[in-house]
């Protein structure tokens, strides 16, 4: 069954978006990719550190990947928009996930400054992808801003609860129409299950994999459950019941 | 003369950015460059002699969700 995710005109197979960030080695980025079947990963942009001889992230990232930088580091709508332009200057492309963050204990989005970044770089011809609560107000305005998709929270970054945040998501999907990817927070693969259900169009998470024991297997477990939870949405759950229901024929019992 | 790079004061001769990056020990490809707070195009690292006092942010990309 053809089921592609289309963002900026770019069709996806997977909608497992995944981060590189937190890897005990970069070089184990080829093996996650593979292993998740992911076509999109996100990266950041920092000062070059001339005292550390790393490599480039980038020789890990294989070349049909789409790149997906964030503006991580942010604090308003004018860093933002400064990164942003950066990171397609590099050559990379033009998506960018828009991060603007001025709370250092929750890492909470700003949604005003947001919104601003977003109808800035969409007017300027970016694939606007911006990480929000799951607001509906907010998530009007960045609809109107020119946003591609919206990535609301499932808990905050990098704490793995699962998706606390799961019925104010839900009215999203229900309001918003565009692809509303569950960003942040996801920590099992039965949380992108779940977000797969009830109608998430992807799901994108990088602590996950990167703090599991074998990240590798882990990566191969989410790309499992989010393609899982997306056909599981798309036939359709049955009804619940209150009292049982048999599952074999009530007539022709043998006794 | 000085310069400021990525935040910190250098000393150095005068040069080119595109002699400063290879000066520095880094590949040209993958890097984005502003100087003074405007993004400078990979085609003009080759033309813009430093000045004293110029400020130059040398970005790469890095591992992040």
């Amino acid at each position: 069954m053809n089921d592609t995710l289309i963002i900026g005109g770019r069709e996806l197979n997977s909608r497992l978006f995944i981060g590189s960030g937190k890897y005990s080695l970069d070089s184990l980025i080829p093996s996650i990719v593979e292993a998740s079947g992911s076509e999109v990963i996100t990266v950041a942009l920092r000062r070059v550190n001339f005292e550390s001889k790393t490599d480039n992230i980038l020789n890990y990232i294989p070349k049909h990947i789409q790149l997906l930088p964030n503006t991580s580091g942010a604090r308003n709508a004018k860093e933002a928009i400064r990164i942003a332009r950066l990171a397609r200057e590099s050559g990379c492309g033009n998506w960018i996930k828009i991060e603007i963050i001025s709370d250092n204990k929750y890492l909470l989005p700003d949604g005003y400054e947001t919104i601003k970044a977003t109808e800035v770089l969409a007017s300027e011809g970016f694939i606007v992808l911006p990480y929000m609560n799951p607001d509906l107000m907010v998530a009007k305005g960045l609809l109107q801003a020119g946003a591609a998709a919206v990535m609301p929270l499932g808990a905050p970054i990098g704490t793995n609860r699962g998706l606390k945040t799961k019925e104010l998501i839900k009215i999203l999907i229900d309001e918003i129409p565009l692809p509303i990817i569950v960003d942040a927070g996801i920590g099992k693969p039965s949380d992108a299950c779940e977000a797969m259900e009830m109608g998430a169009a992807a799901c994108l998470l990088n602590t996950a994999i990167a703090s599991a024991n074998n990240p590798i297997l882990m990566a191969e477990a989410f790309g499992k459950a989010v393609s899982a939870g997306r056909k599981a949405y798309l036939a359709g759950a049955g009804t619940k019941a209150e009292y049982a229901q048999a599952s074999s024929p009530l007539t022709g019992f043998l006794f | 003369m000085n310069i400021f790079v990525n935040g910190s004061i250098e000393n150095i001769d005068e040069m080119t950015v595109l002699e400063f990056i290879i000066f520095r020990g880094l590949s040209p490809d993958k890097l984005v460059i502003e100087h003074n707070e405007n993004i400078l195009k990979k085609e003009y690292w080759e033309s813009t002699i430093l000045k004293s006092d110029d400020a130059l942010e040398i970005i790469s990309f890095v591992g992040g969700g």
